[in-house]
């Protein structure tokens, strides 16, 4: 005879809406919903750790492009500084440049000068706007009274004509002014023996 | 859907049976809390705590009436309570008999909850709840009745005091059950086992806070139960041998006993042993038996 297990009898009054427990397969359903609160939490917890670290490689960003900007402005002050010494040194050359002619009229104003003279003071300096032009001025120290004629005619050999002169004189101190402008040689003065 | 099924089923209550599903066993039903277990009887009442994980604790018995104990008790029951469940056996105004020919048809056992006519037949009355255990191999039925008025006044008491009905049984009927169980395990009837117990001559002898219910079986049939309520009182057991004398002079003639008492070492079994010393008895109580059938242990 087998009288099989059942549950105890129950005399109570029964409720009408009494459920059955739900299947065990359907525990999937609040592990899944713990899974996907416990994923949310962790990829919260990672995009927080991102945001910190974004804002991290932002401040420094931004520092490098402080430094960087600092650096151009450095190098742009060095380049500005650059190009005002080559801008100082083409200056300097085209000076150079431009007194080369008149080296070999200063040369012949020099050995016009007798034992008796001495240059005091010698410039020249050309108008910008007629630059063809050259203001001459002479101070001179000198017991010769024909020292000026002298230089004047070592100036006229230097195909420079003087011009517009003025002249003082103070005891043995001269003062002499003039424009000089250059002569251009004619052909048979430029080539005598053709 | 309510709010409080979506709670259910994130806190997983859902998969469990609720708290009153009788379907349930109750160690499922209230296996992380507390519940109190009681046994009420016409003038003494017994309790007993069953804690997590069916750890049994606090108990207790007080004579008078259920409704002053119930009364005097509030406080401490509900403290052996998390939320107020126990499960009461019924130990008084209740019969246990056999009938023959009541329904095998599936779904009987639901059926005479709902509708016990169907099932009873004749034999129902009006008012009476039912309950039932059929022998598998004869006509005979062990059939538990009582009355329906005594239950909701039951429930409306223990309403009162702040506890809620998850069970109730009657205990002497849930021990005669349990021991069937227990001793018919056996459906091969053509080992040597099941055919000598085909022959065999047994006494069922059950034993619950002062109730008796003894059942004869011979062989596969059962041809008597005896069942009283209220007959004994600690010290004085002349009243249950005086019911058991007609089955113990059949059974003194070849058969055995086998006893189930609500608690380990009952009296009534030293007392069994010492004035029939020739009839052999197996004891299947064991300690604090009652409660741990009636929480499913």
């Amino acid at each position: 005879m087998l009288i099989s297990h059942e549950n105890l009898h129950d005399l109570k009054n029964e409720r009408g809406d009494v459920l059955p427990p739900l299947p065990v397969a359907l525990r999937l359903v609040p592990i899944l919903f713990y899974l996907s609160a416990l994923g949310a939490v962790i990829l919260v917890v990672i995009t927080f750790l991102q945001i910190g670290h974004a804002a991290g490689q932002l401040e420094n960003t931004r520092r490098e492009t402080a430094e960087a900007k600092a650096q151009v402005a450095q190098t742009q002050a060095s380049r500005t500084a650059l190009e005002a010494r080559t801008k100082h040194a083409v200056d300097l050359l085209q000076w150079v440049e431009g007194s080369v002619g008149l080296q070999s009229l200063t040369v012949e104003i020099s050995r016009s000068m007798t034992a008796k003279s001495a240059i005091n003071e010698l410039s020249f300096s050309r108008d910008e706007k007629n630059n063809s032009q050259l203001q001459f001025a002479l101070k001179l120290q000198t017991a010769d009274p024909s020292q000026l004629e002298t230089t004047i005619e070592a100036i006229r050999k230097s195909t420079f004509r003087p011009f517009s002169a003025k002249q003082s004189q103070e005891g043995n101190r001269i003062s002499y002014e003039a424009t000089l402008i250059r002569e251009v040689p004619t052909f048979s003065e430029a080539n005598p023996g053709k | 859907m309510k709010l409080s099924d979506i709670k259910d089923v994130l806190t997983f209550a859902a998969f469990r049976p609720e708290p009153d599903d009788r379907r349930a066993p109750w160690s499922r039903r209230f296996d992380h809390q507390r519940t109190l277990l009681l046994n009420i009887g016409r003038n003494q009442t017994s309790w007993k705590a069953v804690g997590k994980g069916g750890k049994l604790y606090d108990g207790g018995t007080q004579h008078g009436d259920f409704k002053e104990i119930a009364a005097r008790m509030t406080e401490e029951w509900r403290a052996l309570t998390d939320e107020g469940w126990c499960a009461v056996s019924i130990n008084s105004r209740y019969v246990i008999n056999l009938e023959s020919n009541v329904s095998r048809k599936p779904g009987v056992e639901e059926l005479i909850r709902s509708n016990p006519r169907v099932v009873l037949g004749a034999r129902y009355e009006r008012g009476k709840r039912y309950a039932f255990t059929s022998n598998p191999e004869s006509v005979s039925t062990i059939l538990l009745t009582v009355d329906e008025e005594q239950i909701k006044q039951l429930e409306t008491q223990l309403r009162e005091i702040g506890l809620k009905a998850g069970r109730i049984s009657c205990g002497t009927y849930a021990l005669l059950r349990r021991l069937l169980e227990t001793v018919h395990t056996n459906d091969d009837k053509n080992s040597a086992k099941a055919e000598s117990e085909q022959k065999a001559q047994y006494l069922d002898i059950i034993c619950c806070d002062g109730s008796v219910c003894a059942m004869l079986e011979n062989g596969d049939l059962w041809p008597e139960l005896r069942s009283r309520t209220d007959l004994y009182k600690e010290g004085d057991y002349a009243a249950v041998f005086e019911i058991l004398q007609p089955f113990l002079t059949r059974i003194n003639e070849g058969g055995s006993i086998r006893f189930a008492a609500d608690i380990a070492d009952s009296p009534i079994l030293q007392e069994l042993r010492t004035r029939f010393p020739e009839i052999p008895i197996a004891d299947h109580s064991e300690p604090d038996h009652l409660w741990r059938v009636l929480a499913d242990l």
